[in-house]
């Protein structure tokens, strides 16, 4: 796995982070195979609702 | 295979994982100082323990796009997550209509997936750990794995170069992790990960 694309984030501009991951699996029977994200938004930090972390939030922030 | 989301994915992904995420107090690159810490197994704990506050943050909000290659096909999601140290974490996909409304929560090591087209909650169960996840090259514990390095495995420094430590990671006797061997290429820069390589118990690299 490679993680590439280092970016500054964050109002200071003090915390980096690689926007880039991809997975490229070495097993034959998948070669030719990768996964790759690219990370569009990122904010560390804030405040995060906590009501996310329950399993009525599975259904709920569902929709 | 995955890595981060808590993540990375949740580790977003992960970061898978991942990857893995990932994913947390990151930071302006250190210092003359940071060879010091090195000397010391310590030191390389401190190492990979500073990548994962990187990654990880005390809380993270992120959407991404993940694109999944095979031989035959390429589709893409897109998602966003909520991630609270590398323990919590809430992944929502966004796209495509299919998967829209498709969610994921991780609390520590136990993962249930929603799916809104049966209206359904299901628990991941341990057999299902190493499958992928939603068709992508990471699987189920790569989601949930991320959590576990530092507390998981012992560190050492295989060496370094002008821009980058290199670490192996071996499971403790006890850890309940799939992978025999990790090597984590770290930015002496950033303090991030710029490679990993994981390998299976007989030792072959998997990814």
């Amino acid at each position: 796995m490679s993680y590439t694309d280092v970016q500054s984030l964050g109002d200071d501009g003090n915390r980096f982070y690689p926007m880039a991951w991809t997975v490229t699996p070495q097993e034959s029977e998948k070669a030719g195979h990768q996964t790759a994200i690219k990370i569009t938004e990122a904010v560390f930090d804030s405040e995060v609702d906590p009501s996310y972390f329950s399993k009525r939030a599975l259904k709920r922030f569902s929709r | 295979m995955i890595r981060v989301i808590s993540v990375c994915l949740m580790a977003l992904l992960m970061p898978l994982s991942l990857p893995i995420q990932l994913l947390f107090a990151a930071q302006k690159p250190l210092g003359s100082d940071t060879l010091d810490i090195l000397d010391t197994s310590l030191g390389v704990d401190q190492v990979i323990r500073k990548v994962e506050d990187n990654l990880n943050g005390k809380t993270a909000v992120m959407e991404m796009a993940m694109v999944v290659k095979t031989k035959r096909a390429e589709r893409t999601m897109k998602m966003k997550s909520w991630s609270v140290g590398n323990k919590k974490s809430f992944i929502k996909i966004l796209y495509p209509g299919k998967d829209k409304g498709i969610t994921f929560l991780k609390l520590d090591n136990a993962m249930w997936q929603y799916v809104p087209r049966i209206e359904k909650t299901i628990k991941i169960p341990a057999s299902m750990m190493l499958q992928s996840w939603m068709g992508s090259d990471f699987s189920n514990d790569d989601l949930v794995r991320e959590s576990s390095i530092s507390e998981d495995y012992t560190k050492k420094l295989l060496g370094e170069t002008e821009t980058e430590y290199r670490v192996e990671l071996l499971p403790k006797p006890d850890a309940a992790v799939v992978w025999g061997k990790i090597i984590f290429a770290v930015s002496k820069q950033y303090f991030l990960p710029t490679t990993v390589q994981y390998f299976d118990e007989d030792g072959a690299l998997s990814g």
